[in-house]
């Protein structure tokens, strides 16, 4: 499914993206006709070009015990293109100016102010952060439980010749970094998160 | 009036206290203006104050936090804090906005009321600047004497 009736964004489902991706990358002969159609859409006047060659990619997943989203995104020349998790089955394609990049993964990531307790750096184990954005609810969920907290996110962010990746927990501990290296969920204040996620772009 | 007397907090090194600043507003600081960058956004600093109306701090911030997402486009609260500004209780926010000309910036403000009036020191940055600039601002903030 390809939606292009309503104003803004596209809507797809899964097998619409792969669709539309498989046209873009082939050749539109023999492609569906609203992958050809889709193609031809305003809205995706150079997207697919920098889907199918980006300098940089990322992939955000946000994960509650009972749901997870996964958001992925393309950057290049000036252009990012965002594959935004609407629900599991629904999917958004857009473009949007790279430098509006942190404030899209401060909405995605429910980066909020809060009222917060007194907090302390806590132990989870490196080896169990997967869990906390599993696509398994059986382990994602005690994962969460065991962190305190509502949900978790993992930011990766990659391109030719490097990479990075974040884990953060949030909810009404408020928002908690993963430092695989000590083993610790450590508190940070919105600012610093949102200090590196304001970086993010900045090793490309 | 002397642009530098009114400012009440010491700008960033090398930038520029205005004299033309429009009514309401004590003071204006601004980044030095790029010559390889002629167009580009040009940090700043804002210092206002008006009168409160008989507010409670508590009630004028609610009101602001109500007033800015009507003010500034895509506006984006992402931290809200009280802290205490040169000995008087006040506050400190940061949000994202798009600017009138399409930028991404980041807004870090200051602020505090005294008696009936409220100060409000406003930093503004283009967004993939912001941590660069952002220690640079906070001592901007912590030499801010408001009411003085």
């Amino acid at each position: 499914m390809i939606d292009l009736s309503s104003p803004g964004a596209v809507r797809l489902d899964p097998s619409g993206f792969e669709a539309l991706v498989a046209a873009a990358r082939h050749g539109s002969a023999g492609a569906p006709a609203e992958a050809k159609e889709a193609l031809a859409d305003e809205r995706l006047d150079g997207v697919m070009s920098v889907m199918l060659d980006p300098a940089a990619v990322l992939r955000l997943v946000v994960a509650g015990p009972d749901t997870r989203l996964e958001h992925r995104g393309w950057l290049a020349d000036g252009v990012l293109v965002l594959l935004l998790g609407v629900r599991t089955d629904l999917l958004q394609l857009m473009k949007t100016p790279p430098a509006f990049l942190p404030a899209t993964l401060v909405r995605l990531t429910r980066m909020r102010p809060r009222h917060l307790p007194e907090r302390v750096p806590a132990q989870f184990a490196a080896a169990r952060l997967d869990e906390l954005v599993s696509p398994d609810a059986r382990l994602r969920a005690p994962a969460l439980a065991e962190a305190n907290a509502d949900f978790a996110w993992r930011l990766d962010f990659w391109w030719d010749g490097g990479g990075r990746s974040l884990t953060a927990v949030d909810g009404d501990l408020g928002l908690r970094f993963a430092y695989p290296d000590v083993g610790r969920l450590v508190p940070v204040t919105n600012t610093f998160g949102y200090r590196v996620l304001s970086t993010v772009m900045a090793s490309t | 009036m002397d642009a530098t007397a009114d400012a009440r907090f010491t700008p960033p090194p090398g930038w520029e206290l205005a004299d033309d600043r429009p009514t309401g507003v004590e003071s204006v600081a601004l980044e030095p203006a790029d010559p390889d960058h002629p167009g580009r956004f040009r940090s700043n600093l804002v210092l206002t104050s008006s009168t409160t109306g008989g507010l409670s701090f508590s009630d004028w911030q609610n009101g602001t936090d109500e007033l800015l997402p009507r003010m500034l486009e895509d506006y984006l609260l992402v931290d809200l804090e009280r802290l205490v500004v040169n000995a008087h209780p006040g506050g400190r926010r940061l949000a994202h906005h798009a600017g009138p000309g399409g930028q991404a910036l980041t807004m870090e403000q200051w602020f505090t009321q005294i008696d009936d009036v409220g100060y409000t020191l406003t930093a503004t940055v283009e967004t993939y600047r912001y941590d660069a600039l952002a220690e640079v601002l906070a001592a901007t903030a912590a030499s801010w004497r408001p009411g003085t």
